[in-house]
């Protein structure tokens, strides 16, 4: 069963591999958002400062829903989801394997990107450690609550726009406590709290996620 | 020797509507081990949809299939018996020939051995391209191997949505023995087809969609 | 009971059932909403604090009651319609969505009329008002799904797993939604928004509460038996329905 489930994050990153040309753009994407709100808002270092830990934050979310669209559209298209049914093992398993190997191909180039980022932003140095852990902690939420929105939307036409409708107010809670915690952190405040919250609705959501992914798949399947 | 319960694919007043419309119903049939079921219907009179139906992926809007009297949809054991071969075969275009084989059964939970998929290869007429994408292949030889996966995964019910769609005549007549072995071997086979397949006549059952 | 249950699973049988009630539901709903209307707003007393802008509560908080009371009885006709694959529940998820989006701008807007002469703004980034904004934007998704599915099972077998997980998902938004608001406006509500309630203003509001219920009801009815009109168009009986009419 675990030979099952490592075999599906080794398929899906040799794929990922073999078109890494796309490993890039969720990390261009990062950084020319990054770009625009100094150009937006205001080159002040102070005052960008201050905005950052949103900022990121948010340019996360919008990250991590764009590249959601895509895990399951290939399986959809090429039939490969189907096949995943007729397996011995628990699909939801399967689907877990699928999401983790997305947040390997995604969430760790964020992980990388993200200490420039802050650095654009002109983020107080003190904060970017906690920054880090809050994208460490946070986009694996993401990408579980992402993956049911992608496969309640994967086999319909327009489905992509409705995916963000339908997973943006579910991220609510990751942005408000992940945010927090990096502007607590700028101000020298403690952030276990946030730090906490952010971990036990990672627990959460990977114990209920899968079950839901696998539903979702299902009835877009049938 | 105690022989096994005699293991049965059975269909009760199947009913299905995609769109709004009736595609069938009051559909039903029952095989068993070695006979074929051949579903014959022109495009759009829900094959695919009946071939989906009785691998479990969709549920009928009445009636059910069944597999040893407990219904397909859901049923843990009954999955692991089937292959399917839809109109996407299920191969990734951006893996080679061989590693979609080994994934395939690295997914299904066994150790891949390098030996009997080399054979499965060749048998498929693949072996010169076993180290290509697969996205490169012809429609020809991606169909095959499409079926080359149910001599590797050895399965008892092939369920095949057009299986010769793109295939040359010499690679036909080796699938049909491949399908006279399956059956022989106590397998069970549905199909869809609009050419005739060369299989024993007596086991063969067929039903018409309009 | 679960005769009963079952027999009201039939669409043709809801159908002839509901239409008995659908009368009685909007005339009690009238009475109830004239005589909480007129309690609430002639009889109680006003405010010290607000004066009468308070009143505006009579509508405020019954229909902020109802955006969450009907999420939760969409979620629980999502779960039997994912479980037991009902179309009466499938149609109840369907036309919940649309009427608990109604309550849920009903609340929104009431809450933005009564924060004009209480915080002399019409919006504030306040706890409540920003729970029920991310409610109405769950609640468009699930009326989304209807629009981009075609396949009215499908979408409603798809609006019923997004119910069921916006209904684990509210209480921790609004839970974190009212942390953030205490993080960053401690001296913000200056003015507290739920008066201490005194029975002869609590009353009243309770009337309203209960009209807005069976007005839910009523709605939800009317909607269902229109939704399974349309559904059921090439069925005899209800061919047999718009001759005989």
């Amino acid at each position: 069963m675990l030979g099952a489930f490592i075999s599906i994050i080794q398929r899906d990153l040799l794929l990922a591999y073999r078109r890494r040309a796309d490993l890039m753009n969720p990390v261009l994407f990062y950084v020319i958002v990054a770009t625009l709100f100094p150009l937006g808002v205001s080159p002040d270092a102070e005052f960008l400062g201050r905005l950052a830990p949103g900022l990121v934050w948010v340019t996360t979310l919008l990250a991590a829903l764009i590249s959601m669209e895509s895990i399951f559209r290939q399986d959809f298209e090429d039939g490969s989801i189907e096949q995943l049914l007729l397996n011995p093992h628990p699909f939801s398993l399967l689907i877990l394997g699928k999401v983790v190997a997305h947040w390997l191909i995604t969430g760790v180039p964020m992980l990388l990107i993200v200490p420039v980022m802050a650095m654009l932003l002109h983020m107080p140095v003190q904060a970017v450690p906690v920054l880090w852990i809050t994208i460490l902690l946070g986009t694996p939420i993401l990408s579980l609550i992402g993956a049911i929105g992608a496969a309640l939307t994967a086999g319909f036409r327009g489905g992509g726009v409705l995916l963000g409708l339908l997973v943006l107010p579910l991220y609510v809670p990751v942005l408000i406590f992940a945010s927090s915690a990096v502007s607590a952190a700028a101000d020298g405040l403690a952030v276990s709290g946030q730090l906490a919250m952010l971990g036990s609705g990672l627990i959460l959501a990977l114990v209920l996620a899968p079950l839901a992914i696998s539903a979702s798949l299902k009835i877009s399947m049938s | 020797m105690p022989t096994p319960a005699p293991r049965v694919l059975e269909a009760h007043d199947l009913k299905c509507i995609r769109g709004g419309k009736e595609l069938f119903s009051g559909l039903g049939f029952s095989i068993i081990s070695g006979e074929t079921l051949v579903v014959k219907g022109s495009n759009g009179s829900g094959k695919t949809s009946l071939l989906r139906i009785i691998c479990g992926f969709s549920q009928p809007a009445a009636g059910r299939v069944t597999w040893c009297s407990e219904s397909v949809y859901g049923h843990e054991n009954y999955r692991q018996q089937v292959s399917y071969v839809g109109h996407q075969s299920g191969v990734k275009p951006d893996l080679t020939v061989l590693e979609n084989l080994v994934f395939m059964q690295r997914l299904a939970g066994e150790n891949s051995k390098e030996p009997e998929i080399k054979e499965i290869v060749r048998a498929a007429g693949l072996f010169g391209q076993r180290n290509m994408m697969t996205g490169k292949l012809s429609a020809g030889q991606r169909r095959r191997l499409a079926l080359a996966k149910l001599m590797l995964q050895q399965r008892t019910v092939w369920v095949l949505d057009e299986p010769l769609t793109a295939l040359d005549k010499e690679f036909i007549g080796r699938f049909e023995q491949v399908l006279k072995d399956h059956l022989e071997n106590k397998g069970m086979l549905v199909v869809t087809t609009h050419r005739e397949l060369k299989i024993p006549e007596h086991r063969v059952k067929r039903i018409g969609l309009s | 009971m679960w005769k009963f249950l079952y027999r009201l699973s039939s669409l043709k049988y809801y159908y002839e059932w509901s239409g008995k009630w659908v009368p009685w539901l909007l005339g009690s709903t009238a009475v109830l909403m004239l005589v909480g209307l007129y309690w609430g707003l002639v009889v109680a007393p006003s405010d010290y604090q607000q004066g009468e802008s308070y009143r505006i509560i009579y509508v405020h908080v019954p229909s902020a009651w109802m955006s969450m009371f009907v999420y939760v009885v969409m979620a629980g006709a999502g779960f039997i319609a994912i479980v037991w694959r009902t179309k009466l529940s499938e149609i109840v998820v369907s036309e919940c969505a649309v009427i608990g989006a109604m309550f849920t701008a009903l609340a929104l807007v009431t809450g933005m009329l009564w924060g004009k002469p209480t915080w002399g703004t019409y919006w504030q980034w306040d706890a409540r008002l920003t729970s029920e904004l991310i409610l109405l934007f769950l609640y468009f998704g699930i009326i989304a799904v209807h629009s981009v599915i075609e396949e009215s099972r499908t979408a409603a077998r798809v609006a019923s797993i997004l119910a069921i997980i916006g209904v684990i998902n509210i209480p921790i938004i609004h839970y974190s939604v009212t942390w953030w608001s205490s993080l960053h406006q401690p001296n913000m509500l200056l003015v507290s928004k739920t008066p201490s309630v005194h029975p002869s203003m609590l009353y009243p509001l309770l009337v309203m509460a209960t009209a807005f219920q069976l007005y839910f009801v009523s709605l939800l009815f009317i909607r269902m038996r229109n939704a399974i009109l349309h559904r059921e168009r090439l069925t005899s009986w209800v061919q047999d329905i718009s001759t005989r009419n």
